[in-house]
């Protein structure tokens, strides 16, 4: 409509259309619907906003509190808030050690079916086992949670023994964080190695070397930015897993190296406490989210250097 | 690597030969051992991974040995013993009275048994047989529908009464379903020890005698804990009874709605940012926002609808502001988790609405443009159409992440025993993965199996919605 009253008066009236810039065309429309579409964009932004003022604005009724120093925080080996005691290094073990398993399952695993996939596997083949790994991806966490608990426990305790094994302990979680990680290892190193360019394959197999040997001293150091990426991600998605370690890996701080005991992570902790009728005041509360901010900025840091990674992998080739 | 070039003697040509082939054949073993490795490893994974489905469908059902509760007896309709007539109750002491006790009766009543009064007979009834009460008892099997529905009546709670009427109106159901309801419900009828699936199948023989021997005499059956009366039932405190419904409708409101809410904010954003910023700052800042946000985990969002839906929206939330009476407490209502899980899935829905608006050809909004449409006019009729299918393919996938995902809503409080279905979007509800960590955490065993079932249904919902997409997309980039 709009243009044919453009074209009518062009006809009708050279001298009006010509001082009629194209430029500048008054479409009052189009300009609500580009300031919409703006503002879902910059929703996305609020999101974050959001979360950081809502994360360190409890914190900090948390760190004001006169019972709580930074420097307590970080060095203090007990978690008890009933005793006034707020030390992070419990749950902070807890993750590290749960998200430490968890790598030594999925990075070899992992990464040895993603060089199987992309170097070895014919068309058809990897035409099936990449659906699969995508569907295995979307299993929610919630049912490895319930392996972890029905499974993987009950197998760690007949091996090692009752009395070495707690029900709850931090090994069966992480073995479990492992296998639910290991699709996600899979497929974005499959896709680093899938971009390597194929020249760089044929120039090494023309040399006389081995399929074994291009893919792990040609491929995989070609594609290294990518498989580093791979791996900052599930450390970042090691860290920030709540289910499985909610319902494997205790039900209490507890500061232990020792994998086969219980122990709370700091996801686990935040959802253990906001579960019960926890009042939107108090100390508690604001303990959850200091906590989460220390995930918060462990994850996202991670997920910068994850993104900075790739970054650098694209501007290769 | 780089040597003097001589002319080479055929000496020469044999020795290259005869030292390669000996550190050729050592690394083609080695090649082939890693390929071997290789392969063993995503065996490996794979095998993990159908162990976790194996291990679902083990706990999954099989024989099960139940025991009663209450003693049938005692619940059903009776007479009184004074009631029955004399030929009644010498039928009754002939057939419940010991012998020895019978053949000191007419030392203790001082006449024979045919020449004892009424009353006589009553007493020793009372004092010779172990329980009295029960004689007159019929068994539940020989009662009418009408005294079954009484017997429930009578024996379980109002509100439960109501619930099982709900579910079906009892004068609908058979006497058999009738019989089982008392068993269940009165009797409490439950679960003492259940062999897993696999056992059942393989090792049946051994399980039958083992149940002869431990449990002689009792009630036994394969059992299956996904039924459809599992799926339809109200949740109650007793494995036996207990049902995924409010889960179910929990889930479905939850994930409709945010969806609702998650879509258009969605699409909106990624048309921006594929069509409108072009290299503008704005637009860069907005995709490395999004890029960042899919990478917070998701309990962290949980922190944020707790602290803004849950807490500093609270009168909104739960209906409060608009004279919703008994709000839940703390906001824990189904807008609350559906406003939650709408931030937590659209990074997911721009970034698969981007990539499909990325695939449609130049071309189209080329031609579109020259022949004078606006740029919404473009991206409206030309380049939506044909990106609608990746957009629905996102959509999909954010869909079924919103139906696993679990930790989110533990933070934001979905309640763990919801009884009641959810009667709107300011009710107090349950998901399905709530459900199966709330069941998975019970300190009874029994519960885990009841939890298994509910684990099926959760994996064969996410996995078909995902295995859709994924099909949608590959007929896509056939297409493309």
């Amino acid at each position: 409509m709009a243009e044919l009253s453009v074209a009518e008066l062009q006809t009708k009236a050279p001298s009006r259309a010509r001082r009629l810039s194209l430029r500048r065309r008054a479409r009052p429309g189009e300009a609500v619907i580009r300031t919409i579409l703006l503002g879902s964009g910059v929703l996305s932004i609020f999101t974050t906003v959001g979360i950081i003022v809502v994360l360190v604005s409890d914190a900090l009724g948390f760190f004001l509190h006169p019972g709580v120093t930074l420097v307590k925080f970080f060095t203090d080996t007990v978690w008890a808030p009933e005793f006034g005691r707020y030390g992070i290094l419990p749950l902070a073990t807890a993750t590290l050690i749960t998200s430490l398993i968890a790598l030594i399952i999925a990075v070899p695993l992992g990464l040895s079916a993603a060089i199987f996939l992309s170097e070895y596997a014919s068309p058809r083949a990897r035409g099936y086992l990449k659906p699969i790994l995508e569907l295995l991806a979307a299993i929610p966490t919630v049912v490895y949670g319930y392996f972890a608990v029905t499974f993987m426990t009950p197998l760690l305790r007949s091996i090692f023994g009752a009395d070495v094994v707690d029900f709850y302990n931090m090994a069966s979680a992480g073995i479990v964080m492992g296998f639910m990680i290991i699709p996600l290892v899979a497929s974005v190193s499959e896709d680093a190695l899938a971009s390597v360019p194929r020249a760089l394959r044929e120039a090494a197999l023309g040399l006389g070397a081995t399929p074994l040997e291009t893919s792990l001293r040609v491929v995989v150091p070609a594609a290294t930015s990518g498989i580093a990426a791979s791996i900052i991600l599930a450390i970042s998605r090691a860290f920030g897993e709540t289910m499985i370690v909610l319902l494997a890996a205790g039900a209490g701080p507890n500061f232990t190296l020792n994998p086969f005991k219980a122990a709370e992570t700091i996801t686990g902790h935040i959802a253990r406490i906001s579960t019960g009728d926890i009042s939107h005041e108090g100390m508690d509360f604001y303990s959850l989210f200091a906590l989460g901010l220390v995930l918060f900025i462990m994850t996202l840091t991670l997920n910068l250097i994850s993104r900075w990674f790739v970054k650098r992998f694209r501007e290769v080739y | 690597m780089a040597r003097s070039i001589t002319e080479p003697t055929p000496q020469d040509f044999s020795a290259v030969e005869l030292r390669g082939d000996a550190s050729v054949r050592r690394r083609q073993v080695i090649a082939r051992t890693g390929r071997g490795v290789l392969f063993f490893s995503l065996v490996l994974g794979l095998v993990a991974l159908l162990t976790l489905f194996l291990n679902v469908f083990d706990k999954l059902g099989g024989y099960a040995v139940y025991a009663f509760k209450i003693d049938p007896l005692t619940i059903t309709p009776s007479r009184p013993l004074e009631e029955l007539s004399r030929e009644e109750l010498l039928a009754l002491i002939e057939k419940h009275v010991p012998e020895d006790a019978k053949a000191l009766i007419p030392e203790e009543y001082g006449a024979p048994l045919e020449e004892l009064s009424n009353e006589d007979l009553v007493n020793i009834l009372y004092n010779d047989t172990p329980s009295p009460e029960t004689l007159t008892a019929k068994p539940l099997e020989a009662l009418t529908r009408e005294e079954l529905i009484e017997v429930l009546q009578r024996n379980v709670t109002g509100t439960r009464f109501e619930q099982l009427q709900a579910e079906r109106p009892l004068e609908q159901r058979t006497r058999e379903e009738l019989i089982e309801l008392v068993e269940v419900e009165v009797l409490q009828r439950s679960v003492v020890w259940q062999w897993t699936l696999f056992e059942s199948i393989f090792n049946r023989d051994a399980i039958l005698a083992e149940i002869a021997s431990r449990y002689p005499g009792s009630d036994y059956e394969f059992k299956w804990w996904l039924t459809p009366r599992f799926i339809a039932s109200d949740q109650t405190t007793r494995p036996e009874t207990t049902g995924l419904r409010p889960a179910l409708l929990g889930s479905l409101l939850v994930v409709i709605l945010s969806i609702l809410f998650a879509v258009p904010i969605g699409v909106a954003a990624g048309i921006y940012l594929e069509e409108f910023a072009g290299k503008s700052r704005l637009g860069a800042i907005i995709q490395t926002n999004i890029y960042n946000l899919a990478g917070v985990p998701s309990i962290i969002y949980g922190m944020l609808g707790l602290a803004v839906f849950a807490r500093a929206l609270r009168d909104f939330t739960t209906g409060a502001a608009f004279g919703v009476p008994n709000p839940p407490p703390n906001g824990r209502t189904i807008i609350t988790a559906s406003l939650t899980m709408a931030l937590l899935i659209l990074p997911l829905i721009i970034v698969n609405t981007q990539e499909a608006i990325r695939a449609v050809p130049q071309a189209l909004r080329d031609a579109a443009l020259a022949v004078g449409a606006t740029k919404w006019e473009t991206v409206w009729h030309h380049v939506l159409p044909v990106a609608a299918p990746g957009i629905l393919t996102g959509t999909i996938l954010a869909t079924a992440r919103a139906l696993g995902e679990t930790a989110p809503l533990i933070v934001v409080g979905a309640a763990a025993y919801v009884t009641m279905d959810p009667q709107g979007i300011f009710s107090s509800y349950t998901v399905l993965p709530i459900q199966i960590y709330t069941w998975t955490k019970l300190p009874e065993q029994i519960f885990t199996r009841v939890a298994s079932a509910a684990v099926v249904v959760l994996l064969v919902t996410v996995l078909a919605i995902n295995l859709t997409a994924i099909i949608l997309r590959n007929r896509l980039r056939k297409q493309i």
